[in-house]
């Protein structure tokens, strides 16, 4: 599940920085707002897509209904437990990968170039 | 902010009456800091008295922003004195102020220390085995502080068992944010089943954010450590653990040791210093926890904004390194 603050959220603190540090905007505050409008860029070409892929991954994993942040309530819940379902890690993988392409990119391919 | 004339001249007056000597103040200027402290540069010239000549000091304070903090400037100072006593390469604190008529909270001065700390920018320069030798000889110096401490009361009990206290520390900093994160919970969950015994030798004194960003460096050498606000009782690997975890590695991931050299050079100068072997097949555990622990502080950040306590980019942007440690956490544990 995506991390907040995402899209519009992130968008409308960017906008704000900007407004706020006006064209001296340093390099480090700069590149925070490009870093920014990249993500939401990311997540908005892709839509809720991932959401839906993870929202059913974990309807099948916990045989259960419900919104998205509920069932990921519950699955943390179980993993506390020690009651993870089986399957559970694969699915962690899967969620995790999918919100990093939209996070970080280049993190997923440096990982696949480094020992 | 910058210090007022007033304040100016009420430090020299208080500082006269430690030094037993006039005090000018020959300049003053803002440094650059976190949102929780304030730094100032201070020039002094001291007439005579204990301390005679000029100084290059940092003036410490606690910003007008400040949020409550594990440690205020005064433990700040007493940790810094610990640490000095021990042979800890630190800046040399010198007087610590707890009157707040003088800037209205308690302030400590300390010399100024030349040097860069800047992660991404310490990366690009070779890779140094002497140089990651000597951070591991020094962290290896903090650890022979041990409870119990008089001077150090103030961080409390040492965990009987840091590694589960640590995991039920984690727990409960999750519960109190809004959304749940099971892959956080599925490293907590790894670590509260593989946690190791309590070490040999009892809790020592750890930085708990000994990593590259908070070394200052200076010609190739180690010059201070900065940034003790998290300092407590805990188990030593976790300080080596955060300090070879990939995460504190700023991309240049060959190099273990903080991006900086190779890990073994960093444990042997721990070990020649500490007189006592590290056990290496506990180092693994300390860097889930160190990603564990890193996702949990990102993931209150970005809460400080989110909740508009704080409405902050930079804060925001911290969600978003989540997922990398998250990742990472999966992969090194893996199915149970």
């Amino acid at each position: 599940m995506r991390k907040r603050p995402s899209g519009p959220a992130l968008l409308a603190i960017a906008a704000a920085t900007e407004a706020q540090a006006g064209p001296g905007a340093s390099g480090y505050v700069a590149a925070m707002i490009r870093n920014a409008r990249a993500i939401a860029g990311r997540q908005e070409a892709v839509g809720d897509a991932p959401e839906v892929t993870e929202r059913a991954s974990l309807r099948a994993l916990l045989n259960a209904e419900g919104g998205l942040a509920d069932l990921n309530r519950r699955l943390a819940a179980a993993i506390r437990a020690g009651k993870a379902p089986p399957g559970t890690h694969a699915h962690l993988l899967a969620a995790v990968r999918a919100e990093l392409t939209e996070s970080n990119p280049k993190s997923l391919e440096r990982r696949a170039s480094r020992p | 902010m910058t210090l007022t004339g007033d304040q100016l001249a009420r430090v020299a007056r208080w500082l006269s009456g430690q030094a037993g000597a006039p005090v000018t103040i020959l300049e003053s200027s803002r440094l650059s800091g976190g949102a929780i402290q304030e730094n100032h540069r201070l020039l002094i010239d001291v007439a005579g008295g204990d301390w005679p000549g000029r100084h290059d000091l940092v003036l410490r304070r606690d910003a007008a922003s400040a949020v409550a903090t594990s440690h205020g400037r005064p433990e700040e100072f007493r940790l810094l004195k610990a640490a000095q006593r021990a042979g800890v390469a630190v800046p040399t604190p010198c007087v610590l102020c707890e009157d707040p008529g003088v800037l209205g909270g308690p302030f400590f001065l300390m010399h100024r220390v030349a040097g860069e700390a800047k992660g991404h920018v310490l990366v690009k320069h070779p890779p140094d085995a002497a140089l990651v030798a000597e951070i591991g000889a020094n962290l290896a110096r903090l650890h022979t502080i041990r409870p119990p401490r008089d001077d150090l009361a103030f961080l409390g009990d040492p965990p009987a068992d840091p590694a589960r206290a640590a995991v039920a520390r984690y727990r409960a900093d999750l519960d109190a944010l809004p959304d749940a994160h099971p892959a956080v919970e599925w490293g907590l969950a790894w670590l509260d089943r593989h946690a190791p015994p309590p070490p040999a030798g009892g809790a020592v004194l750890c930085h708990r954010d000994y990593r590259t960003g908070n070394l200052m460096i200076a010609d190739g050498k180690l010059a201070v450590t900065l940034d003790w606000e998290f300092a407590g009782w805990s188990d030593p690997d976790e300080d080596i653990g955060w300090f070879l975890a990939k995460c504190w590695r700023f991309g240049r991931w060959e190099e273990e040791a903080g991006g900086l050299g190779p890990a073994a050079s960093f444990i042997r100068g721990y070990e020649q210093a500490a007189g006592r072997a590290v056990d290496r097949a506990r180092l693994p555990y300390w860097q889930v926890m160190a990603h564990v622990r890193w996702a949990v502080i990102a993931l209150q950040q970005a809460e400080r904004h989110n909740s508009g306590e704080e409405p902050s980019l930079e804060l925001a942007l911290t969600a978003h390194v989540v997922p990398d440690l998250e990742l990472e956490i999966l992969e090194m544990t893996g199915e149970p």
